[in-house]
């Protein structure tokens, strides 16, 4: 196996730069935020949790899905795979740190952060997912210094196993955040910690592949249109597989809750007359994130398109941001059902929240890509990650 | 030497000790302690009593704890909300006040991650501002709406009712005055203003009149199939 460090390139400064400079306007948006509160963003009592931390999920579920390909190359077998382990271990670490940075500059006293550890409170999922993302950076970290440096070690399987089950745990633990709230009935679904768990499976692999385009520019070695069509043919049918699940589960998702007669007017609400909800999830997950990456990976009159694993790729991810976007916000801006039976004419129970992300907020969001992007450049710059894809044929 | 206790070092000691604390604290063994009281304070809203344009009870809280309003609904601090149902079969109308219901098996008590939100022994479910991080789960996790974030700098507070822009807050049931013997400002401003709508006092005390119409009367709680238990009782309405 040969893999090398990525010399300082042209592309690579440019990415690092770029990167750095969303980590930085989101720092400043935090402080911005944090001198003159959260009334600059597009918050409010009803809806307390917005598109920074939608981001910040979306970065953790996809963090834990980064690490398929290392699971598939040490779990299940899959040598053909193995080139790409170390890296997919990096950007599964890289993503983790991005979406904890975000979680952090969203709270509303991000200084105090620390108290997490020294109040601990067992009973609080919020709490427990803290240890259970710290024992996921320990054991990815370990996994990853052993693929980049041991490859060939015999505790490479052991680890890769661990850590196989210990994403499943910290996805799992990702979606108890929502689906244990039992005063919100359109998030309270046992439904929720396996879709996320689908959802990242399906998420990691696109960023996946998004972020290996990515590092490739940044080490100016492109993939030429046959390595392309190579990496198509051995994640693109893994990808289809995956997308196809996590629609499953939402559309399994849905029809329980139009079946149910509480939750029958919220999905009415999701799925036709909410404005941007059911755009977001027909045209946003639906269209985008499943029906064109589905198409583009498995009709045969698409075999020859140019970079089609790429955009099949980039389909998922924003399907699935669209995907997120409904399950986190919709449940938020729709009035809950306080008193059933009756119609509550006061504004802030009875009626629609609006929301709107505004520039600060995406800033926010947007600096834990920055940071997974600038952890991602270093760590292909510092140890010998990515596979010279010449001698390894990807 | 008896071979079913051995000798304990130290370590074990300090061992059992943990695990015995952790386990304890897993069981809610510590919450079990602290509601090992005599006194739960609550409140009863009769809604039959409560006027249509009435907020005597919101205005008290407001002036109370100095909650200033900058004209933005959506983000403006509000501890108490008067609402307005319609009932869907008969027609119906009926007001009521809706604040923090002081659960028993409070969900924002269970989810924070600092233990910030904490349950008094005397059933008050108050915010620790100096724990709050802001993550804004207890929000989240309310049934009733009833939490709500510091969105702006706060300007001139009162020091009996701390408040920190980028916390998190909700009713006390003016737990300052309760602990001064006093009840709480909505309830004295509704006898004063209002028509005597809502009735204070320790819902655990068989001789307290709270406790006498509780049993009384066909009284409700706020969604009560969530099994929050909570501390605010309505008459007069089937939520």
């Amino acid at each position: 196996m040969n893999r090398q460090c990525v010399p300082t390139t042209k592309g690579f400064l440019l990415m690092t730069g770029v990167f750095a400079l969303l980590l930085l306007s989101g720092v400043w948006a935090a402080w911005r935020i944090e001198s003159g509160g959260h009334i600059l963003t597009g918050m409010s009592n009803s809806v307390p949790w917005g598109f920074s931390l939608t981001l910040a999920t979306f970065l953790l579920v996809a963090a834990s899905g980064a690490l398929n390909v290392a699971s598939v190359s040490s779990v299940f077998g899959g040598k053909d795979y193995k080139p790409l382990a170390s890296f997919s271990c990096l950007l599964a670490l890289a993503l983790l740190a991005g979406g904890l940075f975000t979680l952090m500059l969203d709270l509303g006293r991000p200084e105090q952060v620390l108290l997490v550890l020294t109040h601990f409170n067992p009973a609080s999922v919020f709490s427990v997912n803290i240890v259970i993302y710290a024992v996921f950076f320990c054991l990815v970290g370990l996994y990853w210094l052993f693929t980049c440096f041991a490859p060939r070690s015999g505790g490479i399987g052991i680890l890769g196993f661990v850590s196989f089950l210990w994403r499943l745990v910290m996805t799992t633990g990702s979606g108890c955040v929502f689906a244990v709230l039992a005063g919100r009935s359109a998030m309270h679904s046992a439904l929720l910690p396996p879709l996320f768990i689908a959802l990242s499976l399906s998420l990691g692999l696109s960023m996946f592949i998004i972020w290996l385009y990515k590092a490739q520019f940044a080490a100016q070695r492109p993939f030429s249109a046959a390595c392309a069509e190579a990496l198509a043919e051995r994640i693109g049918s893994l990808l289809a597989i995956l997308v196809a699940i996590t629609f499953y589960m939402v559309l399994a998702l849905h029809l329980i809750g139009l079946n149910s007669a509480t939750l029958r007017d919220f999905e009415c609400f999701a799925l036709r007359t909410g404005g941007i909800f059911p755009i977001l999830l027909w045209g946003g997950f639906g269209l985008l994130g499943t029906a064109m990456p589905l198409a583009l990976l498995l009709l045969p009159q698409f075999r020859s398109c140019k970079h089609r694993l790429l955009t099949a790729a980039i389909g998922v991810a924003l399907g699935s941001l669209a995907l997120m976007y409904v399950l986190i916000i919709a449940p938020q801006v729709y009035p809950p059902e306080l008193f059933p039976g009756k119609i509550v004419t006061d504004a802030f129970f009875g009626q629609t929240a609006s929301y709107s992300a505004t520039a600060l907020e995406w800033m926010v969001g947007l600096c834990g890509l920055g940071l997974a992007g600038v952890v991602m450049l270093l760590g292909i710059r510092i140890a010998p990650v990515l596979p010279d894809n010449s001698a390894d044929g990807i | 030497m008896n071979t079913f206790f051995p000798p304990l070092s130290r370590r074990n000691f300090l061992r059992g000790a943990a695990c015995c604390l952790l386990f304890a604290q897993g069981l809610g063994v510590r919450q079990a302690l602290a509601d090992n009281t005599k006194i739960r304070w609550g409140l009863l809203v009769d809604t039959r009593l409560c006027g249509a344009e009435c907020v005597a009870c919101v205005d008290a809280c407001v002036d109370e704890h100095a909650l200033q309003s900058h004209g933005r609904a959506n983000t403006d601090a509000r501890w108490i909300r008067k609402v307005r149902l319609v009932d869907k079969s008969t027609g119906l109308v009926s007001h009521l006040p809706v604040m923090c219901q002081h659960c028993a098996d409070a969900q924002c008590v269970r989810v924070c991650p600092t233990g910030a939100s904490y349950r008094r022994a005397d059933g008050l479910v108050l915010v620790n501002r100096h724990l709050c991080i802001g993550c804004r789960y207890c929000m989240m996790a309310c049934p009733y709406k009833a939490r709500g974030f510091v969105y702006e700098k706060v300007e001139k507070p009162v020091p009996h009712s701390p408040r920190g822009m980028g916390t998190v807050e909700g009713c006390t049931l003016c737990s300052h005055r309760i602990d001064a013997g006093r009840k709480p400002a909505c309830v004295e401003a509704c006898a004063r203003g209002g028509r005597g709508a809502m009735l204070f006092g320790n819902l655990n005390d068989p001789a307290d009149s709270i406790a006498k119409r509780v049993v009384a009367f066909n009284t409700t709680a706020l969604r009560p199939e969530l099994l929050t238990n909570p501390g605010v009782r309505y008459q007069g309405v089937n939520p």
